[in-house]
């Protein structure tokens, strides 16, 4: 098998007495979705912000491309490649499209913002992901749905040469037909190359999209499994803790 | 093409309205629609368009900053008086590069408390407005300053264009509206082109989404706060120029037509929207607003209650078409479904 992307070992994580993550381990491949799941408070989202550099692990091991890394700061974790799309997707709404998807990152010209450079950038990597819902690059944010704000924050990450994003429950708050939208950008994502890790509490679009899934169950990692090899039920049985005897403290 | 025509934040809406205004009140006071009229707006726009230029950016950056006046008096009083005192007459550049210091470290102050503490801005800035009041009449000095640099009074003089014709009503336009027109450029360069500029509106539409983007939001709100004690500064120093004088309880309680200017020009109070040709004709309409209330002979109280008005509908405006909006959005999310 090839080497994974990213790789976990051991991965501890405590806020005081309360350990939210109690060694985990976890591997997700490179032109793959891998979906973490688990009941609310299970741990997923303080384990992606470790790898996000947001709040660094206390203790375990992180190797990128099989090569041992420490992830202190969301800095580090961007410059491997390493990229977030949080819930609230951290869009700002009185942008536009462009100015948000250079959010930090601008084109600079002698000092100035580079607004055509930036504009034919943004429509290209809109363009490759084969992004259509949007009817101008320069429409302000706060006049987008929810799915189309969900894409805008997806194509972010591709600009910022992503090698792994990773979605926090990007189709929480879609309806039918936008929720299929984003999936289908998630895993177009993957079969162009990206790692994708995405959290999701949908099973639905988990066994639509996924290609393996892990599942957390109190700050433990109980299976991770190919999504073709399994069930929902088996899964559930995963996410409830009925499936396996698990250790505590 | 109308919406082009609106502009992005109604500044066509306002444009309009501007020229309505003065059509109307040339209709009815002919004398106003005159070389004179326009010249003398444009004087007393010098002014409170420095100030709104800051109040500008503070209000785009998702602040308020109530305390540019009292930093603009403290600034250039303070350094009309070093001069006097140490008798010597640097020159206007000298002297409002001075005050520009102090306005800096004025602004420093707020930006800090703001910044670090993560207070609410409006509260802050009020609080520092007392204290650089009190700290300039207790220490500084309290005294009416009625002569101040010669320098200042040779620019006071000064007009760049200056028409006398036959009627006794000269016109003449001062020559510090090209500083002040220099100013409203470097302004609108920084908000549009500059990465300085990108970081304020962000932060302004969503602080926490330009944190995650890599901003330093605290150094930049801290910036924003140092700019505006320039700017405001700045405006001290001209306030005293074109005055003749420095009086220490000036321009406190004067806040309001900056204020009402900034937010007419369609700077949103929530953050994030703003332009500077909006502030640009908010702060013109006010002046002729103003300016036509006074030749009208109505008295000065009934001017300040319009001015209040004319910011509670402002703002009135901003908050319909803000709830509007969240109405919108919520239709498209249900059509796209
Ligand atoms: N900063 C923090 N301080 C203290 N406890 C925290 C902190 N962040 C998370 N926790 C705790 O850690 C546990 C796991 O939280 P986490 O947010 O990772 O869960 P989750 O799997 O993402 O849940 P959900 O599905 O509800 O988003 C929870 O019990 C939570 O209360
Ligand atoms: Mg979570």
């Amino acid at each position: 098998m090839s080497q994974a992307l990213v790789q976990l070992k051991n991965v501890k994580k405590s806020f005081g007495p309360v350990d939210v993550l109690k060694g985990v381990d976890l591997e997700v491949f490179a032109g793959k979705v891998t979906a973490l799941v688990g009941d609310n408070g299970a741990g997923k989202s303080t384990l992606i912000k470790g790898l996000a550099g947001v709040q660094p692990y206390d203790a375990g091991e992180v190797r990128f491309d099989g090569e041992l890394q420490e992830l202190h700061s969301p800095r580090q974790a961007s410059a491997l490649g390493i990229e977030v799309v949080y819930q609230d997707l951290a869009l700002c709404e009185n942008l536009d499209i462009v100015q948000n998807m250079f959010l930090g990152r601008e084109t600079l010209k002698s000092g100035t913002l580079s607004e055509a450079e930036m504009e034919a950038a943004a429509a290209r990597a809109l363009q490759s992901l084969s992004v259509k819902t949007v009817r101008s690059v320069r429409q302000t944010v706060s006049s987008l749905s929810g799915g189309q704000r969900q894409t805008v924050a997806i194509a972010r990450t591709v600009l910022r040469d992503a090698r792994l994003v990773i979605l926090d429950e990007p189709t929480a708050a879609l309806g039918v037909a936008q929720t299929e939208q984003v999936l289908n950008l998630v895993r177009r994502l993957a079969d162009q190359g990206y790692g994708v890790l995405m959290i999701s509490h949908n099973l639905y679009d988990v066994f639509k999209v996924a290609d393996d899934i892990a599942v957390l169950y109190l700050g433990n990692m109980v299976a991770q499994l190919e999504t073709a090899k399994t069930t929902s039920n088996e899964v559930i049985g995963y996410i409830t803790g009925i499936a396996t005897d698990v250790k505590e403290g | 093409m109308l919406a082009g025509l609106r502009g992005s934040n109604n500044e066509g809406v306002l444009a309009l309205v501007l020229v309505v205004i003065v059509v109307a009140i040339s209709i009815l006071n002919p004398v106003f629609f005159s070389l004179t009229t326009m010249f003398s707006i444009m004087r007393g726009s010098i002014v409170p368009l420095i100030f709104a230029l800051g109040v500008l950016i503070v209000i785009i950056s998702g602040g308020i900053d109530v305390s540019f006046a009292a930093i603009a008096i403290f600034s250039a009083y303070t350094a009309v008086k070093i001069a006097q005192d140490g008798n010597f007459d640097p020159g206007l550049i000298v002297i409002t590069l001075m005050a520009a210091c102090f306005g800096a470290l004025l602004g420093l102050v707020n930006g800090a408390v703001i910044a670090n503490f993560r207070l609410p801005t409006l509260i802050v800035t009020l609080g520092t407005q007392g204290l650089f009041r009190g700290v300039l009449i207790a220490y500084v000095g309290s005294k009416y300053i009625a002569n101040p640099p010669m320098s200042l009074d040779e620019v006071a003089k000064t007009n760049i264009i200056s028409i006398v014709n036959e009627q006794e009503r000269g016109a003449f336009l001062h020559v510090l509206v090209v500083p002040v027109i220099i100013l409203t450029i470097l302004v609108a360069w920084m908000l549009k082109r500059t990465m300085f500029g990108r970081a304020i509106f962000a932060i302004g539409g969503d602080d926490e989404a330009a944190r995650r983007a890599g901003f330093p939001v605290v150094r930049i709100q801290m910036m924003v706060y140092i700019l505006v004690g320039v700017l405001a500064a700045v405006a001290g120093v001209f306030h005293v120029t074109l005055g003749r004088n420095a009086n220490p309880q000036d321009l406190v309680g004067n806040e309001l037509d900056v204020i009402a200017a900034v937010v007419l020009g369609g700077a949103s109070v929530f953050g994030g929207r703003g332009s500077v040709l909006g502030t640009v004709l908010g702060v013109l309409l006010i002046q002729v607003i103003n300016n036509s209330l006074l030749l009208a002979g109505v008295p000065t109280a009934w001017q300040r209650a319009a001015v209040g008005v004319l910011l509670i509908v402002g703002v009135g405006i901003q908050a319909l078409s803000a709830k509007r909006k969240t109405k919108r959005s919520f239709v498209t999310a249900q059509l796209g479904a």
